[in-house]
């Protein structure tokens, strides 16, 4: 039998990865909504973010949370770029086509990543020290900054949408695009905003993995299944359920490792995402009760 | 209620050719409503009714002919820039934003006049005052009636000079549909809105109308005085269910 507190620890583990999880599929759901495709280089995003803070944070020698500050309006200026290059004149077209477009982009952005900063697994320069114990638990302040960090860019998210014009847009063209233009509403403008937060809180969940973790090439690729699972899961576009779908499926994750080898943490974000598409394809909870 | 540019001309549909893919659905339709009148137009299924709002409003391109509205050309122009020249547009369905609350359904609606919100929906929740009660509900969760009321109380916050509707009482209760239509009359007469709807309840709804289109097979059969469409027994006998 495993020691509950070992358990609890796992789960503490897995809260703080579900975070970040979290921060990423909401990025990644949110596109979709407004845009109605998922962007299979939302991974390389994390990753450009997680080395565009490296450089800032390592290279030139600022602190981390300013290196963090700086990144975000790099990646949402990086986000809209490339939907004006790769995106952008494929609009209207087969959503299939789109998709394949973004699959390339992926190739490509990994690869410029490997070219530009090597192959080699790198780290950030933090202030941080060894962690220390509450109860049976151990957490680090890197894991405590993490996790308030996650929590706070949630906390904005939710501001957004729910006490902004901006961001009840977004809602409302996630909701019925056609709607939305029949109120006034210029749709195109709104993409740019929506790829812009997109791009910064992939960014940000990128930089968080690299705090928790180390930075490399594939590190947000190696994180962009559990990212799908958590879409799925709280029902594709509905950014509240991607926030929860990404906490569970880093508890169910981190929690696994308990009763099976850690390299089936991947296995458990399969065996969710076969269990939805099966019976529950809308996700938890279904984002409209429409007729 | 209108601050949009006043012009005697309305709306105006010249010669209007438009359709899905290769497949023409209108053939060349011209319609006229003046902004004081309610004009229905009645048709069987498949006559092209909502292809021809559709493209009145913006959503599917015009392949020949002219929309001009409050005397400027409009034909070519997208959804968003036919509702700031104060067109209104209520789809037959999906026609509420469902996650939204009614609050934010309606602050959507004034999204291109944020600053008259408050007076705006003080002015419809005078219109509908169930509405009032459920602000902070979210649209999905109501009933067909009220979600129908929303659509039109989202519709009206652009405070527009013209309100298109494709079948209003669809999917309202059988009572409810009286008094919808008395509505959209009440809108027309008190806020000076023009009216171009498309209804199945045709008699009810011609009714209530200055004037009356028939649509069949994409071309205008009939068009006049809704009172005129109402005593024809040719109309009455083909559309009207006799």
């Amino acid at each position: 039998m495993v020691d509950a507190n070992i358990i609890l620890q796992f789960i503490v583990n897995g809260i703080v990865y579900g975070s970040i999880i979290a921060v990423g599929a909401m990025a990644l759901t949110l596109v979709f909504g407004v845009l109605e495709f998922i962007n299979f280089a939302h991974g390389e995003y994390m990753t450009l973010g997680a080395y565009l803070a490296f450089v800032f944070n390592v290279q030139f020698g600022l602190p981390i949370w300013a290196a963090f500050v700086v990144t975000l309006p790099l990646m949402a200026v990086f986000s809209v770029g490339a939907d004006r290059i790769v995106f952008k004149p494929m609009r209207g077209d087969n959503h299939v086509t789109i998709l394949i477009a973004s699959i390339g982009l992926s190739f490509v952005l990994r690869n410029v990543i490997r070219m530009v900063w090597g192959v080699r697994k790198v780290g950030f320069k933090t202030p941080f020290f060894s962690g220390y114990k509450v109860g049976p638990v151990t957490v680090t302040p890197e894991t405590i900054a993490i996790f308030l960090t996650a929590v706070a860019i949630m906390g904005l998210v939710h501001y957004l949408f729910t006490r902004t014009m901006i961001g009840r847009v977004m809602r409302a063209i996630s909701d019925n695009q056609d709607l939305a233009a029949a109120s006034g509403i210029h749709t195109e403008r709104i993409v740019i905003y929506t790829w812009a937060l997109g791009g910064a809180m992939a960014g940000a969940a990128g930089i968080l993995i690299g705090l928790q973790n180390v930075i490399g090439p594939m590190m947000g690729y190696n994180v962009l299944l559990a990212i799908f699972g958590a879409v799925v899961l709280g029902g594709i576009g509905n950014v509240y359920g991607a926030l929860v779908g990404g906490l569970l499926i880093g508890i169910l994750q981190k929690v696994s490792v308990a009763f099976l080898p850690s390299s089936y943490q991947i296995t458990i974000v399969f065996v969710v995402l076969a269990v939805f598409f099966v019976y529950k394809p809308d996700g938890l909870f279904r984002s409209t009760t429409t007729v | 209620m209108n601050q949009h540019t006043q012009s005697m001309s309305g709306l105006t549909v010249r010669d209007l050719v438009t359709g899905y893919g290769d497949m023409e659905i209108v053939h060349g339709v011209d319609i006229d409503v003046d902004t004081d009148d309610i004009v229905t137009v009645i048709g069987p299924n498949g006559a092209g009714k909502s292809t021809l709002i559709k493209s009145i409003t913006g959503f599917i391109d015009v392949w020949e002919g002219r929309i001009e509205f409050g005397g400027a050309t409009i034909t070519d122009t997208r959804p968003d820039e036919r509702a700031q020249e104060g067109i209104a547009f209520v789809p037959q369905s999906e026609n509420v934003f469902p996650t939204l609350t009614v609050r934010e359904n309606l602050q959507i609606g004034s999204y291109l006049d944020q600053d008259g919100f408050e007076e705006q929906k003080r002015e419809v929740f005078e219109l509908f005052p169930v509405l009032a009660d459920r602000t902070t509900q979210k649209a999905g969760t109501m009933s067909g009636g009220q979600r129908q009321m929303l659509a039109l109380a989202r519709a009206l916050m652009i405070d527009p000079d013209l309100l298109i509707l494709d079948e209003p009482t669809a999917g309202v209760q059988p009572n409810l549909v009286e008094d919808i239509l008395d509505l959209i009359k009440d809108i027309n007469d008190d806020h000076g809105v023009g009216v171009l709807m498309i209804e199945q309840n045709a008699t009810r709804a011609l009714r209530r109308s200055d004037e009356g289109y028939v649509l069949a097979n994409g071309e205008v059969a009939f068009h006049g005085d809704a009172r005129t469409l109402l005593d024809d027994d040719e109309v009455a006998e083909t559309f009207l269910g006799g």
